[in-house]
């Protein structure tokens, strides 16, 4: 009789769990069934509404930073893609200059490397380095962690989280990666066209075609990059070795992420150093920029493209429907 | 009455518990005409090295430079950290990175962290770290029950012989690198049992 209460109440509250998550749950964007399995475990670290709303508040606070003027949503701002437009390198507290430019935050949780020379590999620990570092935020770990703890709100968010009202750095970099986890993009045009519900225009269809002649091998469907490294003969900055600064092989000099393409008429300026305004200029400059003979530019690109400038007006209308208004103006990405 | 019992319980439980442990003990050769400000380290303990190691980090300046084991039994020490808990989220305890022994430009940890001064020898900034093969800097070292049979295990190291390396590798190191993994392994070599 005993066991078979314990059973019926064991049973009760795991019917009250499972209704809880589903409560609990947060609306992520839908993740297309032809995509790669992300590598942000979605099923065992489930995002809850909770987290992601701590989350969002933590990126959009400036009480991070050393003298409270800096906020990860400076660099990173939604309407841009997550990025820092204007600024070919991102400017941190007191208008202190980085050194690159700072990169979308999209589909984060497909990512193996982080930062343009994939020094870092794990989304939870990336924010220690804005944090810390002197052109970013120049703060210190204690310092965050003194600020929320020390917060009117933030302990009693905590605590309903991660049932405990003092705030770690494991807490504190959590709840910050519910939020850039749930960054997905998945809704563009080109989205629709894949799935059937929407008709490409010829200039799209052919501007299509082109990308996957000249393009895919480094930023391939859905993703729009392969996670890798590789040199597409942008000029030479002697300042910034790029990969070779974390692996120290000479044969990864110059090499710097390939990044993804989603939204991109939103994330200018473009490259790691902000060297492109516009799209029209990276298209010319992958069409004629390049010396084809630098021994460092990637094989895929040593052929010349030869596009018409019919053929640079397709490519440039189809870059253009990878801009996914639902993404770039979702309510519930904002503080 | 019930509540006196237990506690005279836990205390001799606890007193059973200290005897049947030995204390590994870190200690520093002293170092001539150097002053040093920073010695840390990580060091896990294992029963098997095939295991993910407990962590501690081992402050020999001004923190904690001791540990418990079990008495009477071998262990493994993991001098360093194990590359999967280098690419893996945050931690708490020892391996937090609030404890300053974390690289954020390149993911990882600073396994050994040297920095001083002397009238001879130039200042030394040593952060020794790299998890990718082959310029690893983590060692496995077995420890065997003989060792173990009494209170303490003291564990001293070289710290000249080391710090005469700074000749062959300059003094300042900063990065993953060929020199960080030659770095550590005279680390290595400068630990002795007394
Ligand atoms: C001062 C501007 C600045 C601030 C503030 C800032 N970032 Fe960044 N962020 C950058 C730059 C620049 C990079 C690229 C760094 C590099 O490649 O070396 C970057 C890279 C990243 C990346 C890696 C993206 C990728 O795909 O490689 C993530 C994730 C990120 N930042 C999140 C954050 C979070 C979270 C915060 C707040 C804690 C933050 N950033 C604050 C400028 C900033
Ligand atoms: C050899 C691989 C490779 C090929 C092929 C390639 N790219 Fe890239 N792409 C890269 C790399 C690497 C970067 C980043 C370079 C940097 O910042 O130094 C990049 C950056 C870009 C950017 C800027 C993204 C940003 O967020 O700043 C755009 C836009 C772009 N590529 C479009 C294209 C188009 C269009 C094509 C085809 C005409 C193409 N790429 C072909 C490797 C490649």
């Amino acid at each position: 009789m005993l066991s078979r209460l314990i059973l019926i109440f064991f049973g009760f509250t795991l019917c009250i769990v499972a209704v809880q998550w589903d409560e609990d749950e947060v609306l992520l964007a839908s993740i297309p069934d032809n995509w790669p399995d992300p590598v942000y475990d979605f099923q065992s670290h489930p995002i809850s509404k909770k987290g992601f709303e701590l989350g969002r508040k933590l990126f959009h606070d400036p009480g991070l930073s050393l003298d409270s003027t800096i906020s990860c949503a400076s660099c990173h701002s939604q309407f841009n893609a997550f990025t820092h437009v204007d600024h070919p390198v991102s400017h941190g507290i007191q208008d202190r200059i980085g050194k690159r430019n700072s990169p979308v935050l999209i589909n984060l949780a497909w990512s193996r490397n982080f930062h343009w020379d994939g020094g870092v590999v794990n989304l939870q620990m990336q924010p220690l380095n804005p944090i810390m570092n002197p052109v970013e935020m120049d703060n210190t770990i204690e310092n965050v962690l003194a600020y929320l703890n020390a917060h009117p709100e933030y302990p009693s968010l905590f605590y309903q989280i991660y049932g405990d009202s003092t705030i770690t750095t494991k807490s504190f970099l959590s709840a910050l990666e519910q939020f850039t986890v749930s960054l997905i993009s998945s809704n563009s045009k080109y989205d629709q066209f894949i799935k059937g519900d929407v008709k490409f225009t010829k200039q799209e269809k052919n501007g299509l075609k082109l990308f996957r002649k000249h393009c895919s091998t480094c930023h391939p469907e859905p993703l729009f990059t392969t996670n890798s490294f590789a040199n597409n003969g942008i000029p030479k900055d002697t300042s910034d070795l790029g990969r070779y600064g974390i692996t120290m092989q000479i044969e990864d000099s110059y090499l710097f992420k390939i990044p993804t393409l989603r939204n991109i008429a939103y994330s200018f300026p473009y490259m790691h150093n902000g060297s492109f305004k516009r799209l029209q200029d990276v298209i010319e400059h992958y069409n004629s920029g390049i010396d084809r003979g630098d021994e460092r530019l990637s094989p895929v690109l040593r052929n010349e493209m030869n596009l018409s400038d019919m053929e640079k007006k397709d490519l440039l209308a189809f870059l253009n429907t990878l801009t996914d208004k639902s993404f770039m103006f979702n309510r519930s990405f904002m503080e | 009455m019930k509540q006196i019992l237990y506690i005279v319980f836990i205390l001799w439980l606890g007193s059973v518990c200290a005897q049947n442990q030995t204390e590994v003990i870190f200690r520093l050769k002293t170092p001539d005409n150097f002053t040093l400000e920073t010695f840390k380290f990580y060091v896990g303990v294992a029963e098997d090295s095939t295991k993910v190691p407990e962590y501690h980090l081992i402050d020999l300046i001004d923190g904690d430079s001791s540990f418990m084991v079990k008495k009477g039994r071998s262990f493994y020490l993991l001098y360093g950290t194990d590359s999967l808990s280098n690419v893996s989220g945050a931690f708490e305890g020892a391996l937090d990175p609030i404890n300053g022994m974390y690289w954020t430009w390149n993911t990882g940890f600073i396994n050994l962290k040297i920095e001083g001064n002397s009238s001879s020898r130039n200042k030394i900034e040593w952060h020794i770290g790299g998890y990718r093969q082959p310029w690893t800097t983590s060692k496995w070292i077995k420890y065997a029950a003989e060792q173990l049979q009494g209170k303490k295990l003291v564990i001293e190291i070289d710290v000249n012989r080391l710090l005469d390396q700074s000749e062959v590798y300059g003094t300042t190191a900063m990065r993953p690198t060929q020199e960080a993994h030659e770095i550590f392994q005279s680390f290595i070599a400068c630990l002795s049992v007394k």
